[in-house]
């Protein structure tokens, strides 16, 4: 996968988290995903196509989850409910959408986000896709963005 | 001063997010939309004073809403709630008469100032 695809969700999604949710995020560094890490217990799902196709997972740690819907329903979900499972897909879509401002020439379509629950889950790509994870620290717990993104006449 | 409001967005969680944004700058959100079509038939019958819409919607979307609601009342002020990838829409949207445009993700401060410049003091 193209490094430059990486800067775009990297800068939506610290614009999304301090914009919409007031929550400021400190990058890690980006790597290459392999095998079963990072481990999510809520994760935003969007599929990306056009004229380049793949994946982006905004995986989130119970109490991350808790606070983006919070931040956004200006009320704590007593666990993780429907509206947090709304509010995650949506984060997911605003990012991906973000994103996808940047990447242009790609001409992307976002698909409907899909959010899995569940302690200790992982979400992997296909392994034609090498995905690349960026790390982020918050007040509210680590928050990754996983993104696996591959050009049809790239794929061997 | 009644301000009424009308908020059309697919995202159950972001029309609650502005009708809460909405409702703590004093307006009164009179009906909710999940698509175009919603949006035109909740505007000609609820009238309400100002529309938030979302460009990307399913059934109809944004664009065919502003179409709809334009011409039902040429008058109608529809501020447009989407993200930034819909530029390409944009154009076609403020010659369609669209008053605002506010990108997503938005944050309460901006989207609460600009529904306060559609309906000006002075004017209503």
């Amino acid at each position: 996968m193209k490094v430059e695809y990486i800067n775009p969700f990297l800068v939506s999604t610290i614009s999304t988290f301090k914009t919409m949710l007031g929550c400021v995020l400190t990058r890690g560094t980006p790597y290459v995903k392999n095998g079963s890490q990072p481990e999510h217990e809520v994760s935003g799902v969007i599929g990306l196509s056009g004229k380049a196709q793949g994946t982006v997972v905004v995986g989130l740690g119970r109490e991350a989850a808790m606070r983006v819907t919070e931040a956004m329903l200006q009320e704590r979900p007593s666990e993780i409910n429907g509206d947090v499972v709304d509010a995650i897909g949506e984060l997911a879509n605003i990012i991906a959408g973000g994103a996808k401002a940047q990447l242009e020439h790609l001409d992307l379509s976002v698909s409907l986000p899909s959010v899995i629950t569940g302690k200790g889950h992982c979400i992997q790509f296909p392994t034609k896709v090498t995905p690349i994870c960026i790390p982020f620290d918050s007040d509210w717990g680590p928050i990754t963005v996983e993104v696996g993104l591959s050009e049809p006449h790239a794929m061997p | 001063m009644l301000r009424t409001l009308l908020v059309a967005d697919d995202a159950l969680i972001i029309r609650q997010i502005i009708k809460d944004m909405a409702t703590n700058a004093g307006w009164t959100v009179v009906g909710e939309a999940g698509n175009g079509q919603e949006a035109i038939d909740q505007y000609r019958q609820l009238r309400p004073d100002a529309v938030t819409l979302d460009l990307v919607m399913p059934e109809h979307d944004g664009l065919y809403a502003l179409h709809g609601i334009m011409e039902f009342d040429p008058h109608a002020k529809v501020l447009l709630v989407s993200a930034l990838e819909q530029r390409g829409v944009l154009k076609d949207a403020f010659k369609a008469g669209a008053a605002d445009f506010v990108s997503k993700p938005f944050d309460k401060e901006n989207l609460q100032a600009t529904l306060a410049q559609l309906l000006p003091e002075t004017s209503t």
